[in-house]
């Protein structure tokens, strides 16, 4: 068990300590979400009203959007680095590299999400400086990984990777989605948590059972 | 036999289309979504059915062909 | 093997004409909707057909990655490609049928959205087919996406019932009237559902057929240098 953790650990710190030195990952999601962000505001008209109603949503697509391209990277960095030949043959599980991919993919999206707060907050006066909108958030994100390192491993390997991985990715979140976005308009209208139980119930299935039918599925991702 | 295939599913579209304009005897004001809906179902099931009707008479085709070489090469060779 | 499954499409040929005219003539006119309602009819076997295909699908993907046959990789295959003609037909006579009744071409209702979402896990199991780079492999990752949107539907299907307890929608229409059939509507329905599975099960041999020659052929090709 602790050979399997120490694997995954060694897989994800590996991918910190690049991405530490390189801020590739993260610099590039960023710079798109503040895009995608700031673009939004010209698809319609940003009255307060309408923020209300649409805030969620813009949020999330934000989210997700950036999220594919942080997925895009967990595998197609390895890929055209040549690393992930040396990956398969270290004698570990593959299950291994399943978390510790899992855990960067779940890094990147989280760093990015908490930077992006300030940024709604200035651009929409949205203010998701909430305890139960950063456990809402640590949910979605945790499926999204999960499904998302699955379709990436999957992607980075055939011609169309940046079509397919979307493809292949967004249908399946899509229950994520539809939670984060009903919690996230519950918070911002200062809802009791009562009406977020539902949702959050929802979340928590689906990361357990994508967790599980993922890691499981993973290793016939990496075959040789 | 695929000239059969060809002649059922032509048989099928003629009669599909001929029996949805058939109830033109209740005057709705939707039987051209009916026709159109019926119309579309029918064309997409013909189509798909065709497709792959011809893509099997040319595979099994070629598969005729490539038998019939290898058995003259290996009938020159004692 | 060919010639039973001609012998079956002159079978569910026939049933397919028995099918047309218990639609379009036996079946009484619907009051409320008129002619339209007969689309139903098209409607609701395509889908249950549509999901019943995506069911084999998750089948033979589990088989194919314990056992490695390529026998069921060929299932799963065959049934995926029959599936997305299926469900394409039932989402088109669906919004059909909606616009003259509803006003609108599509609603996001559980059944609808659970639906279109089944659709689109299906074109990307065909697109890992398309993409994927040698046969095994492309197998192997199809079974991984059929596996896992198949486990996504009913979640879902669950978190739109969800949705739509927050954003009430129109309730009635073509799909609140299941319950409420005459007899002679139901016999139509259900003989409809029987002509269309026996439709999927001939489209379906033939394409399982169809991969095994082309492996056939293949295996000639390299013989033939």
């Amino acid at each position: 068990m602790s050979a399997y953790l120490s694997a995954a650990l060694a897989v994800y710190l590996k991918d910190v300590r690049l991405e530490a030195r390189s801020k590739e990952t993260v610099g590039a999601v960023l710079i798109f979400a503040l895009l995608v962000a700031f673009i939004f505001n010209f698809a319609f008209d940003a009255t307060p009203d309408i923020v209300a109603i649409v805030g969620p949503g813009i949020v999330w697509v934000a989210y997700v959007f950036t999220g594919i391209l942080g997925l895009n990277r967990t595998f197609v960095l390895e890929r055209d680095r040549g690393t992930l030949d040396g990956l398969m043959l270290a004698p570990v599980g593959r299950e291994a590299i399943y978390l510790g991919k899992l855990l960067s993919a779940i890094s990147v999206m989280l760093v990015v999400e908490f930077l992006m707060v300030p940024v709604f907050l200035v651009l929409y006066d949205i203010s998701l400086l909430d305890l139960r909108f950063a456990l809402a958030a640590l949910l979605a994100t945790i499926g999204f990984a999960a499904v998302g390192t699955l379709f990436s491993a999957i992607a980075a390997h055939t011609r169309a990777r940046e079509v397919l991985l979307p493809l292949l990715f967004l249908p399946v979140v899509l229950p994520v989605i539809m939670a984060a976005v009903a919690i996230t308009a519950l918070v911002l209208e200062g809802d009791g948590w009562s009406a977020a139980t539902s949702w959050l119930q929802l979340v928590v299935a689906f990361d357990i059972v994508f967790l599980v039918v993922s890691s499981w599925a993973f290793e016939f991702v990496l075959e040789e | 036999m695929t000239h059969g295939i060809a002649t059922i599913l032509t048989l099928l579209t003629v009669a599909g289309a001929a029996l949805g304009a058939a109830p033109a005897q209740a005057s709705d004001s939707n039987l051209g979504f009916l026709l159109a809906g019926s119309g579309l179902a029918w064309a997409g099931f013909f189509a798909y059915a065709f497709y792959i009707s011809r893509k099997n008479r040319e595979t099994r085709r070629e598969i005729e062909e490539l038998r019939d070489q290898l058995a003259e090469r290996n009938g020159d060779k004692p | 093997m060919a010639d039973r499954n001609q012998l079956f499409l002159g079978i569910s040929g026939l049933l397919f004409l028995v099918n047309l005219y218990l639609i379009f003539f036996y079946a009484p006119t619907e009051q409320v909707m008129g002619n339209i309602q007969r689309l139903f009819y098209l409607h609701l076997p395509t889908v249950w057909v549509g999901f019943l295909a995506f069911f084999i699908v998750f089948v033979s993907s589990i088989a194919y990655l314990l056992k490695r046959d390529p026998v069921w990789d060929r299932r799963a295959y065959a049934a995926g490609e029959a599936g997305v003609v299926f469900l394409t037909v039932a989402i088109v006579t669906g919004a059909v049928w909606a616009k003259p009744v509803w006003g609108v071409w599509w609603i996001w209702d559980p059944k609808l959205t659970t639906t279109f979402i089944l659709w689109v896990i299906y074109i990307g199991y065909m697109m890992v087919r398309a993409y994927a780079p040698s046969g095994e492999r492309g197998a192997r990752w199809a079974a991984v996406v059929g596996i896992v949107g198949f486990v996504d539907v009913p979640i879902v299907y669950y978190a739109s019932e969800l949705w739509r307890s927050l954003h009430p929608e129109l309730v009635t229409g073509p799909f609140a009237e299941t319950g409420g059939l005459e007899a002679a509507m139901r016999t139509t329905l259900y003989f409809s559902l029987f002509a269309f599975t026996l439709v999927f099960v001939y489209l379906f041999r033939e394409r399982f057929a169809q991969q095994r020659d082309d492996d056939t052929l293949a295996e000639l090709r390299r013989a033939a240098g």
